[in-house]
């Protein structure tokens, strides 16, 4: 019989989601997608090229619709990592290499916010936009007319990590070893060609998380 | 002549009728015509609508009518009683005594047959007269002119912590009934039941969190409600306008809380008091509190405010943080860990300002830690819940992995220990308590199971009053208001109880499965007629009775 796959309250952290990994096929919840992905995550976050690649019979919008889900879950984190380190004194201005300054595109006439505002601003209106019941009204299928709101955000997420990794190198180094997120993210960017290559403007030797 | 100018008319009228003017006019016609079919069709379908709606009202109130026949025989039968009573003590020959009592008995049992026979179906004006005679001889007449006005509502030190699903009547000791008894007097508990038809319905999903939402707070006096999520955020949801949402309602989170960097697993807030604070923690074992503020003292998409709202940081947990309860009414919270031990932490209150508060220490808030008395020192039963006793606000309970319950006083630490399952099974996580939720107006916990089961405590005896099969997987979430239970289950289903009779009065299928888990949490706001369910597909759901 298969372990029952629940976090009993009173589980200690080292038992919490403590049961083996299910290929995709196996799985028959209203969200294996996301069970699936958190699962390979959890396993391995280094293993970027697993995590990325869609198993056979999934649905490529729900898994691309999934995978956002997670990156933005995830990117909250690293803005809680920067806590205290980005503030409004050491950047008042959202830049990543001094050539561009951005623009905080979440209010109604794009505005100069201060970098933590801007990724703040940034996460709370792209979590809106993939929650909205207009586009994204469910979970189970997503139209892939509406692909196009996940293609608009990810230039503006992707500004998160080159923000950090010219700015607090150290947080950068750190989360990433952790997480390895800035590398699965642009390799989810590349996989489903979602932005131009010019744009990707962190070394891929700084991606290189230790590998296991 | 005649004849000719006839002719020529006719052959003028003859004229004006054209091929064309014949085929619009008859098209015409075909239009107007079916243009009133379809507005007869609709009339129709309005008028079966009508009758359906009809019909449901005319079951609703065969429904009050048969209950109210119940209480003409509650009343009745009292009044029988009394007249027996009354007999007794007014008549000096046994025998005539007996007469009066059989005779009053046999007339009783003749009404009282007859309101059985008649009772479900629909003449029941020919009742309401008797049962007003009746009322009128109680001296009760008008307690059903209208809504049943509540005399006198239980009154507890918990009233604050109220419900609207609750209301015990009880009538003024001082109704009198017989002119010779004048010391002795009547109470009787009336209930007063929500009228058949009304139901809880789901008004509005929430959707912002990316992971199975674990907890939720009402928010006391603003119309705020927060959920803490696996996602290891806070949101801040604006919820005082619940009434106006419909199911296109786009109801987006005016803020989130960002701080802990581990998923969220409980919180808790104060329910009374000025500063409004909430606690969370989760598989980190840190505890945060946060200050919670309303919808105009925040902007998501302003500028970063200059202060912090995470007011404290209390670390001490060594372990995952399970639950959190903060007292109904003293500034105490309470928090049940995975390394096995719960500790009560001082909170702001009347003697020290917030601001005096926040600069404390995390070690001098915490007051003391409460573990399973085991004899050898081992360990191994993990607390999983706590809960307030709201009749007793000096103690707690607590429900272990084991299959246990143990109830502590808070000043002296003193526990007494429940046990209801065979002890050879106390390491089966089967058994395991996954949630405690205690009445407001009797010492009552009702505990929520692993095995799927609900279990109801007598706090006086210590013992097991009700055991019996909640959902069809465990039950993993419970509130309690007054005399009625709400729970929630891995099943993905929220069921509605009264615990008087234990009996279920309705469910919802509220959230579907992420893993093998469903509906995570329960709780229903302090005084709008509204509540809210957490689940694990992410989302928060609000309900309110229809």
């Amino acid at each position: 019989m298969q372990k029952l796959r629940r976090n009993r309250p009173g589980t200690k952290r080292s038992e919490l989601w403590n049961w083996p990994l299910e290929e995709y096929s196996n799985m028959s919840g209203p969200f294996a997608v996301q069970e699936y992905i958190q699962e390979l995550i959890r396993a391995n976050p280094s293993d970027i090229k697993k995590i990325i690649e869609p198993p056979p019979d999934v649905d490529i919008s729900v898994w691309q619709y999934e995978h956002m889900r997670q990156f933005i879950l995830e990117l909250n984190l690293l803005v809680v990592y920067l806590e205290n380190i980005c503030t409004m004194t050491t950047c008042p201005k959202m830049k990543a290499t001094d050539e561009w300054l951005y623009l905080c595109a979440s209010h109604k006439t794009p505005q100069e916010c201060s970098a933590i505002d801007y990724m703040t601003h940034t996460l709370d209106h792209a979590t809106a936009l993939i929650q909205n019941s207009k586009n994204f009204n469910s979970r189970v299928s997503v139209p892939p007319t509406s692909i196009k709101y996940l293609v608009s955000i990810v230039r503006r997420l992707y500004r998160l990590f080159t923000h950090t990794y010219y700015h607090h190198r150290e947080i950068f180094t750190e989360f990433e070893k952790e997480f390895c997120l800035c590398a699965r993210f642009t390799e989810f960017v590349l996989r489903f060609d979602m932005m131009q290559a010019k744009l990707f403007s962190i070394p891929s030797h700084a991606l290189q998380c230790s590998k296991v | 002549m005649n004849t000719g100018s006839f002719g020529s008319k006719n052959l003028n009228e003859l004229k004006n009728y054209t091929w064309a003017g014949v085929v619009s006019f008859l098209n015409e016609q075909c239009k107007s015509n079916e243009m009133e079919k379809t507005q007869w069709l609709v009339e129709k379908k309005q008028y079966t609508e009508r009758i359906a709606q009809l019909e449901g009202e005319l079951q609703a109130s065969e429904a009050v009518n048969k209950d109210l026949v119940r209480r003409v025989k509650m009343l009745e039968f009292s009044l029988r009683q009394e007249r027996i009573k009354y007999a007794k003590l007014t008549g000096g020959h046994h025998r005539v005594n007996s007469d009066v009592i059989s005779t009053i008995l046999s007339r009783g049992e003749k009404n009282s047959d007859s309101i059985g026979q008649n009772l479900p179906k629909r003449r029941t004006r020919a009742h309401r007269q008797l049962l007003s005679k009746y009322l009128q001889e109680l001296g009760l007449e008008d307690i059903f002119t209208g809504d049943l006005p509540p005399r006198q509502i239980h009154h507890r030190p918990s009233k604050s912590y109220g419900s609207n699903l609750q209301a015990l009547v009880e009538l003024p000791a001082e109704t009198e009934i017989s002119p010779i008894q004048k010391s002795d007097t009547l109470k009787i508990n009336l209930i007063e039941e929500k009228p058949a038809k009304k139901s809880w319905e789901m008004k509005i999903a929430l959707k912002s969190h990316m992971d199975v939402v674990r907890s939720l707070h009402f928010a006391q006096k603003e119309g705020i409600l927060a959920s803490a999520s696996e996602d290891c955020l806070i949101k801040l949801w604006d919820i005082s306008q619940y009434e106006t949402f419909n199911e296109n309602t786009q109801c987006e989170s005016y803020y989130s809380l960002r701080g802990h960097k581990k998923p969220i697993l409980t919180m808790t807030g104060n329910i009374i008091g000025e500063e409004q604070l909430l606690y969370s923690a989760g598989e980190e074992g840190i505890i945060r509190v946060w200050e919670l503020l309303p919808p105009k003292d925040v902007n998501a998409y302003g500028p970063s405010p200059d202060k912090n709202y995470c007011v404290g940081v209390w670390e001490s947990h060594s372990e995952a943080v399970w639950d959190l309860k903060h007292h109904p009414v003293d500034g105490l919270v309470l928090s049940a860990s995975a390394d096995g031990i719960v500790k009560l932490w001082k909170t702001v209150d009347t003697t020290t300002s917030i601001e005096n508060w926040k600069s404390g220490k995390s070690s001098a808030n915490l007051l003391r830690n409460f573990t399973y008395p085991t004899a050898n020192g081992e360990n191994f039963h993990i607390p999983t819940c706590t809960a307030w006793l709201v009749t007793e606000l000096n103690s707690f309970v607590v429900g272990y992995t084991t299959p246990y319950l143990n109830i502590f006083d808070k000043q002296t630490g003193k526990p007494s220990i429940i046990r209801f399952v065979k002890e050879n099974d106390i390491h089966d996580k089967i058994n395991q308590i996954n949630c405690i939720a205690t009445s407001t107006n009797s010492n009552m916990a009702v505990c929520g199971h692993e095995d799927k089961h609900l279990r109801f405590f007598d706090i006086n005896s210590c013992s097991c009053v009700k055991d019996l099969v909640g959902h069809t997987d465990s039950v993993s979430s419970l509130w309690m208001s007054g005399n009625y239970l709400v729970s929630g289950g891995h099943d993905g289903s929220l069921r509605f109880w009264d615990v008087r009779t234990y009996q279920c009065l309705q469910e919802i299928p509220a959230h579907r499965k992420k893993y093998d888990e469903g509906v995570l949490f329960i709780c229903q706001h302090p005084s709008f007629n509204l509540m809210a369910s957490a689940g694990a597909d992410s989302l928060v759901k609000l309900y309110n009775i229809i």
